[in-house]
């Protein structure tokens, strides 16, 4: 198992490597964009009420408790 | 200086991010401070509370949050400071002369090199700050400064981390559960 984890690791860090950068940030960003906006939509969902901005200020709130660690 | 995870898709594996994280090199006065909250609302950039707080309470810390723009992304920002015995601080008074320039969707920015993206992530210690710099160390194997890194590694006393980074150990066995 050890062994596939590094295996694994390997070939998607070979990969990245044949991807141009710009395509990479590209995924990053869509990425980032995609969860948010999913969560955003459920949470308005739950609560209709709720504006992105306060949806967004809890998300934050709920993580830095969880986290709970300085960056 | 761009740090920590917005940095994945350039330096190790691309995921997702809750936050960016960045280092401001700035020395503190009213004259600066009034200067940096007027960059931040001419661009729109928005406090989590009140631009009184983020003045007062964060700059005081040293450790600023707001969000950003449109998708209100939150944007920690660390001012550097000269000296400290804080780890955190230490790595961003480490890496902030040997930043680099990249570009990120057209816009040109400065960021931390490589080494000192691994540094952090094995100072922060977590599980998945260990698979960013295992990330990096296996895509950047041929041309990373192992020299800086055993050293600053020692002096920040991550250097079993280092070592496990080396050995290429999987996170699981240096996190189990």
């Amino acid at each position: 198992m050890t062994a596939r984890v590094i295996d694994d690791l390997k070939l998607k860090m070979a990969i990245a490597n044949r991807t141009p950068l710009d395509k990479l940030v590209g995924i990053f960003f869509e990425m980032c964009d995609i969860g948010r906006e999913l969560y955003v939509q459920a949470e308005r969902e739950k609560f209709p009420n709720k504006s992105r901005k306060e949806i967004i200020l809890d998300y934050y709130r709920m993580q830095s408790q969880l986290s709970n660690r300085r960056r | 200086m761009l740090v920590g995870g917005v940095l994945t898709p350039i330096y190790a594996e691309v995921r997702q991010t809750q936050d960016f994280d960045c280092v401001i090199d700035l020395s503190i006065t009213d004259v600066t401070l009034a200067k940096l909250q007027k960059v931040f609302i001419k661009h729109k950039f928005q406090p989590f509370t009140t631009w009184k707080e983020v003045f007062t309470s964060g700059v005081m810390s040293g450790f600023i949050t707001i969000l950003s723009p449109i998708e209100q992304f939150k944007v920690d920002i660390n001012i550097r400071k000269e000296s400290s015995e804080n780890p955190f601080e230490q790595l961003a008074y480490l890496a902030f002369p040997r930043r680099i320039r990249i570009k990120m969707r057209e816009i040109e920015c400065w960021a931390q090199t490589k080494e000192d993206f691994i540094l952090a992530k094995l100072v922060y210690g977590g599980y998945q700050d260990y698979k960013d710099a295992l990330a990096c160390y296996i895509r950047y194997t041929d041309s990373l400064d192992k020299e800086y890194l055993s050293h600053n590694a020692r002096n920040l006393g991550v250097e079993e981390y280092w070592q496990a980074v080396l050995a290429q150990q999987p996170v699981d066995s240096v996190f189990p559960e």
